[in-house]
């Protein structure tokens, strides 16, 4: 009697020990999943803000193309965006984004530009003058034909590109 | 007999216990860890457009065209000048010192933990700053130009 209690005993001290360790092996295979899930989740995110991003830097509307010289990627001509400022109108829909705003990062700078502050200015708002909810930004080369003396010549600089997407 | 049972039980137990560390280990060792370095798009966006920003310092001895930093970056490399007397290193030190102040904001309570800016000019650093407390977790990107001279940016989060 004693020895067939002691073999159920056995067996059932087994079963549940092989059903811990297979839930410990579960555990672990879930969270390694899920940590792969949310990593890849977290590059598509990534991925998307910088399509979107060069989507609207590399854009007709926006591009520098071959104007300073070389072809650069991710350059937008000041000029135009301010042009582009004026027919926002026009855009509101255009790229299923509420705002583009540009920042130069000119510490100098502090006024917003509209066609009277234009170029002394720092942040140019194209679709609209305000900015709220979440935004995405990225680094831009800032070009523009200036002056000295009667003398045009380039002036690009770095300046941030920010997507209002909301 | 209930001695040879209890002796049964606990070498199992102790097998199991075994295979599970085994497991655990092999399972943590298997994880790929996050790499250092990974490629960062913002970090080549930043040199893109760094290496095109024009500076103040003339072509010649003054007015335009002026200097993007690809160019005075090479100037400094063969140790010349920006306006005389000063010189293309310490011109270049100024306007990146400004660049990055307004670009990126490192410390422990924001996001971005430090930042490395290197420009080498064959193999030797010309340009180096560094800002906050480096960490494992970094991103970055580098330019190299035909003239042997290298960008990099490193971001450690």
């Amino acid at each position: 009697m004693v020895k067939a209690q002691m073999k159920i005993q056995q067996t059932a001290f087994m079963l549940i020990a092989l059903t811990i360790f297979f839930a410990l092996v579960g555990m672990f295979a879930l969270k390694m999943k899920m940590s792969n899930l949310q990593e890849t989740a977290e590059n598509l995110k990534e991925l998307e803000t910088q399509i979107l991003l060069g989507k609207i830097s590399n854009s007709p509307e926006f591009n520098c193309g071959e104007s300073f010289g070389d072809q650069m990627t991710n350059c937008i001509d000041f000029d135009k965006a301010m042009v582009l400022k004026s027919k926002a109108s026009n855009y509101s829909s255009f790229w299923g984004i509420e705002n583009i705003e540009i920042i130069r990062l000119n510490s100098s700078l502090t006024e917003i530009c509209t066609p009277q502050t234009y170029p002394n200015c720092r942040n140019l708002r194209i679709l609209s003058d305000e900015i709220t909810g979440n935004f995405i930004s990225t680094f831009i080369t800032l070009c523009r034909r200036d002056s000295f003396n009667g003398n045009p010549y380039n002036q690009c600089e770095i300046a941030k590109l920010l997507i209002n997407s909301e | 007999m209930k001695s040879k049972a209890q002796h049964e039980m606990m070498g199992f137990a102790l097998i199991i216990i075994m295979v599970a560390i085994i497991g655990v280990v092999f399972l943590s060792m298997s994880k790929p860890d996050k790499e250092n370095n990974q490629p960062s798009p913002l970090a080549e966006n930043f040199l893109e457009s760094v290496l095109h920003h024009t500076t103040n310092c003339s072509k010649y001895s003054s007015g335009p065209p002026y200097l993007q930093i690809k160019d005075l970056s090479k100037i400094c490399a063969q140790e010349g000048f920006c306006n005389s007397p000063v010189t293309a290193c310490e011109s270049l030190n100024h306007i990146l010192d400004d660049i990055l102040n307004n670009s990126f904001k490192a410390g422990v309570e924001f996001p971005l933990k430090a930042y490395q800016f290197l420009i080498l000019s064959e193999g030797e650093a010309i340009i180096n700053k560094s800002i906050g407390n480096k960490t494992s977790n970094s991103m970055g990107s580098s330019e190299k130009l035909a003239n042997d001279l290298d960008f990099y940016l490193t971001l450690y989060y």
